[in-house]
């Protein structure tokens, strides 16, 4: 399944929060999963001196991907495909 | 309410001044650059404010209202008007109607200072009640006179809930009212740019709309992470079908300048037209557009709709100051001057209407300066001195250099400038002048004006050498010479002493009779009362007299309040307390009923006469009120704390007199003023004195009266000192030497009939006698001076010669009657609060040891004592006391034995 990035604004002030956004988009998926939908949540990439975050979705389209950032609570700025490469 | 992005750091330093557990004023003061986001911060502090419901004065001065009076204050004070005009006392209250124009000024306007106090006690009223909040967006561009009114009254609130919070463009200069604070109270934080995320975060809430990664990173990185110009280049962007590739340049502006350019060139040109209208009025409504521009509401209504402005209650105000300045700079000056005109025709502000006009002109126009006069007029009645200054500059610029007002519109406005605060401005004005006028009155004034300002920094040479000058270009102006003779009197008499002063006085004098007017006859009475008085020649006291009789015949306050200053000093030095507290009271009044910065000079002799009058505890408030009127007007005036030196050494606080002395004589040196620096080295005389080392306090008495001297001051009544002086040569042996001293001055004093100072060469005498063994005498001379200090009303004199009689009778083995006048100074210094002194007394008391009167009577011998002192005779004691009036008999004769005294009126002085 296509990979897609979730871009989101994470301030200095929230930082401490990204754990519980990271368990509110795995407990999205979860629940979209039973839903019939094709979701899965990969991992988070935080850029601190940019104030932004990464979050990492597998779905089958971009709108999949949003619906389950949506569904975290994300506030997402942007999803894109996104496509990687280097590893085993 | 915006959202606040990427600003947590500022925010919680917002959140942290609203929630100050301290109760003492604070300041955070918010800075950087155009379009980095202050204003959405200074919002969201006023928001938190309003949530935990403090009191919030806000204002936002626009660019156009900086040069216009007190408009800060008004937006400041503007929702409390209600609540503090009927709690404010009338003086007050009249100055902040007057200043911001909603009452006539009666009489002469308020100055400066006026308005600050009555902004002082309405932000104490406010702050009484609950902390108070003064918040200003661009603080650089508040206006002059509403932040002086607003520092004057900070420097007083420091404990008070006061926050400020306040918003700077970085690099401009302007206002710091902060500076006010304790700088430990004042934070300062730079505002950053946002990061990359927050750039994102803020596009999208404004523009809804993500960008590509590389496009978002162009733009954080050429908007310097600046959110107005993060927003002005995605807007741009937005607008043009160029895509941005990689590696090429911005297809955009990418300045603000440019940027805003750009977009206010899109919007058509009628309603460029109105906006760059809405730029220069100083109330731009859609009303008074309208009035000027047909189509305004629909030019008003695109700008709108483009985010250019907001209108809010019918008053356009930008989205942003740099759109308004942009699209000024944008019209050409031919477009500007049209629109200065057509303002001029629909504004209703006569001052408003005289600033268009001038700003229309292309040239000098006499009808614009004259308009321009009369709203500067205007204005400086209303106590804004630095905008009637500005308009006062503009009728110059407009007045043809030919015209015959030119000079006089300069000189006046330099006259603002000067009683602002503004002296650089003032000086160079002074000095253009002089280019141009060669020779006459108005080089005379020029000269003046420049003198002034040399005065004001205390260089008395300077001011005295174009007080001269300006003499010279005076003749044949009588009005004008005399007005300076009087300036040179009083300038001179520091310099060259008493005597020069007194012949430029008289010369002033002559001048007024000739004229025959009443006021300026009345100043130049006092100005040669004073003098005479400080020259030590007799008749003083009558010339004040009658320059207060004549001034009365006038309605002018100053000439009144000038006189009764000049009869207060005469009685004060002559030690005649009552009329002197009479004559200053009346003074004081009348000046601290208008606010008038003289009242300086009554409190110095208030604080002078009460020491005298022996109520010590007045004295230091009006001593203390003196220094702080100093401090307040920002004057490092060596003279100022005399008084409060004197109340601190009689009342034996010796550290604070010390400093304060010495402080005094470091800045009187600064100034080269010899007399005011020995008035502080008399203080430190005193202090050595009292306290034993009678060596160096005559050291530092004699350098105080040679300066004296020099100055040519010879009132008697004058240097508190004096007596000192010449009892510390006593207690050295130099008995030759006091007597030099004591005999002219005793002279002067019975020639002029200075009864306070004969009480005091009295008791000198009687010391003298006694440091000459000669009993009797010094017995005779100290009772005496003792009843003369009485008599004057010199409480502390009179304790004094009982201290010295005391002193006198112990040395002469009498030992009851020596504890009698001592115990009784005692009593009187202790009443006094005259701690050194009281100690004086006790160790002399300690000296003649054995039983106190208390302990040598019996109780039985008290009590015929008491009766008897108090005037019943010895049948009526007997009764009173159930004894027989043989057993009162005996009774007395032990306690005329025991008290050493021979009769009942004897045993009557003896006993309290």
């Amino acid at each position: 399944m296509p990979s897609y990035l979730v871009e989101t604004y994470l301030s200095r002030a929230d930082f401490s929060w990204k754990a519980s956004r990271e368990r509110r988009a795995r407990t999205a998926v979860e629940h979209l999963s039973k839903l019939g939908v094709n979701v899965q949540f990969q991992r988070t990439i935080h850029v601190p001196e940019d104030e932004m975050c990464f979050f990492v979705f597998e779905a089958s389209s971009p709108e999949d991907a949003a619906l389950a950032a949506a569904q975290a609570g994300l506030e997402p700025l942007r999803v894109v495909e996104a496509i990687s490469s280097g590893r085993r | 309410m915006e959202t606040v992005i990427g600003r947590h750091e500022e925010l919680a330093l917002l959140q942290g001044l609203v929630e100050r557990s301290a109760s003492g004023a604070a300041a955070l003061v918010l800075e950087g650059e155009v379009g980095i986001g202050k204003t959405t911060l200074w919002k969201a502090g006023v928001a938190a404010a309003e949530r935990r419901s403090l009191r919030v004065l806000s204002t936002r001065p626009a660019e156009a209202e900086r040069n216009l009076a007190h408009a800060g204050l008004g937006d400041l004070l503007e929702g409390s008007l209600d609540e503090l005009l009927p709690s404010l006392p009338a003086p007050r209250r009249s100055a902040l109607e007057v200043a911001l124009l909603l009452a006539e000024p009666k009489g002469r306007p308020p100055d400066p200072r006026a308005i600050g106090v009555a902004v002082l006690a309405s932000l104490r009223i406010l702050a009484e009640a609950k902390p108070v909040v003064i918040a200003v967006d661009d603080v650089q561009w508040l206006d002059a006179s509403s932040a002086a009114a607003m520092e004057f009254a900070l420097r007083r609130l420091a404990d008070y809930p006061i926050l400020l919070q306040l918003t700077r463009r970085l690099g401009e200069a302007g206002p710091a009212p902060e500076r006010a604070l304790p700088a430990e109270v004042v934070a300062h934080r730079e505002i950053r740019p946002l990061t990359l995320g927050a750039i994102h975060q803020l596009l999208l809430g404004h523009l809804g709309r993500a960008f590509p990664r590389p496009t978002l990173l162009r733009i954080h990185e050429t908007s310097g992470g600046n959110p107005f110009l993060a927003l002005e280049l995605a807007r741009a962007l937005a607008r043009t079908e160029v895509p941005l590739r990689a590696g090429e340049p911005f297809p955009v502006p990418d300045t603000l300048e440019a940027l805003v350019g750009d977009r206010l060139q899109a919007l058509p040109e009628d309603a460029r037209s109105v906006l760059v209208a809405a730029t220069v009025l100083a109330d731009p409504t859609v009303e008074k557009l309208a009035s000027g521009w047909p189509n305004a509401a629909d030019s008003l209504e695109t700008a709108r709709r483009e985010e250019v402005i907001t209108i809010e209650r019918g008053r356009v105000r930008f989205t942003h100051p740099l759109l308004a300045s942009v699209l000024l700079e944008q019209a050409p000056p031919d477009q500007r001057r049209r629109l200065h005109a057509r303002l001029a025709e629909i504004v209703d502000d006569p001052i408003e209407h005289a600033r268009h006009l001038a700003l229309a002109a292309d040239g000098p126009d006499p009808v614009v300066a004259e308009r321009l006069d009369r709203a500067a007029a205007a204005v400086r009645a209303s106590g804004a001195l630095l905008a009637a200054a500005d308009l006062g500059e503009l009728a110059v610029r407009a007045t043809p250099d030919e015209h015959a007002k030119n000079h006089g519109r300069a000189l006046q406005a330099a006259r603002d400038l000067l009683a602002a605060g503004a002296a650089d401005r003032a000086r160079s004005i002074a000095e253009e002048l002089l280019a141009r006028a060669t020779s006459g009155p108005v080089r005379a004034e020029a000269l003046m004006l420049l003198s002034e300002l040399e005065g004001d920094e205390g260089l008395v040479t300077s001011e005295v050498e174009l007080l001269r000058a300006a003499l010279e270009e005076a003749r044949g102006a009588p009005e004008l010479e005399l007005v300076i003779q009087l300036r040179l009197a009083t300038a001179i008499r520091f310099k060259e002493g008493t005597d020069a002063g007194l012949v430029h006085a008289r010369a002033a004098l002559g001048i007024a009779k000739g004229l025959g007017e009443y006021a300026l006859l009345s100043r130049a009475l006092a100005t040669v009362a004073e003098l005479m008085l400080y020259a030590g020649e007799a008749g003083a006291i009558a010339r004040a007299q009658r320059s207060l009789s004549i001034a009365s015949r006038t309605d002018d306050l100053d000439a009144v309040d000038n006189a009764r200053w000049a009869l207060g000093c005469c009685f004060t030095w002559a030690g005649r307390v009552n009329e002197a507290r009479e004559a200053l009271a009346d003074a004081y009044a009348s000046l601290a009923g208008r606010d008038d910065v003289k009242s300086k000079l009554v409190l110095w002799l208030l604080a002078v006469v009460e020491l005298r009058a022996g109520r010590w505890d007045l004295a230091r408030e009006y001593a203390q009120e003196r220094v702080e009127l100093a401090e307040m007007l920002g004057e490092e005036d060596p003279n100022a704390s005399i008084p409060l030196a004197l109340v601190a050494t009689h009342q034996g606080d010796e550290s604070e007199a010390r400093g304060l002395a010495e402080r005094g004589i470091a800045l009187a040196e600064v100034d080269d003023n010899a007399f005011v620096a020995g008035w502080h080295r008399g203080v430190l005389g005193l202090l050595e004195s009292w306290s034993g080392d009678r060596t160096r306090a005559v050291e530092l008495f004699s350098t105080a009266m040679e300066a004296r001297r020099v100055a040519g001051f010879r009132e008697p009544g004058s240097p508190l000192y004096l007596v000192d002086y010449v009892e510390a040569l006593v207690e050295l042996g130099r008995i030759d030497d006091a007597l030099s001293l004591l005999e002219p001055w005793e002279a002067h004093a019975i020639r002029l009939e200075r009864d306070w100072v004969i009480a005091q060469t009295t008791r000198c005498r009687g010391q003298i006698a006694a440091a000459r063994g000669i009993f009797e005498e010094a017995n005779r001379r100290l009772t005496e001076a003792a009843v003369k200090h009485q008599a004057v009303g010199d409480p502390f004199g009179r304790w004094r010669a009982l201290l010295a009689l005391g002193t006198a009778r112990r040395r002469a083995r009498q030992k009851q009657s020596a504890r009698e006048a001592i115990e009784a100074a005692l009593a009187g210094f202790t009443s006094l609060g005259a701690r050194r002194w009281s100690e004086k007394a006790r160790g002399e008391l300690s000296r003649i040891g054995g039983r106190t009167r208390e302990e040598g009577l019996t109780p039985a011998e008290r009590r015929v004592a008491a009766l008897v002192a108090a005037g019943q005779t010895n049948r009526e004691v007997a009764a009173a006391l159930f004894l027989s009036e043989r057993t009162v008999e005996s009774h007395l004769t032990r306690v005329y034995t025991k008290l050493g005294v021979r009769s009942r009126t004897e045993l009557a002085r003896v006993l309290p």
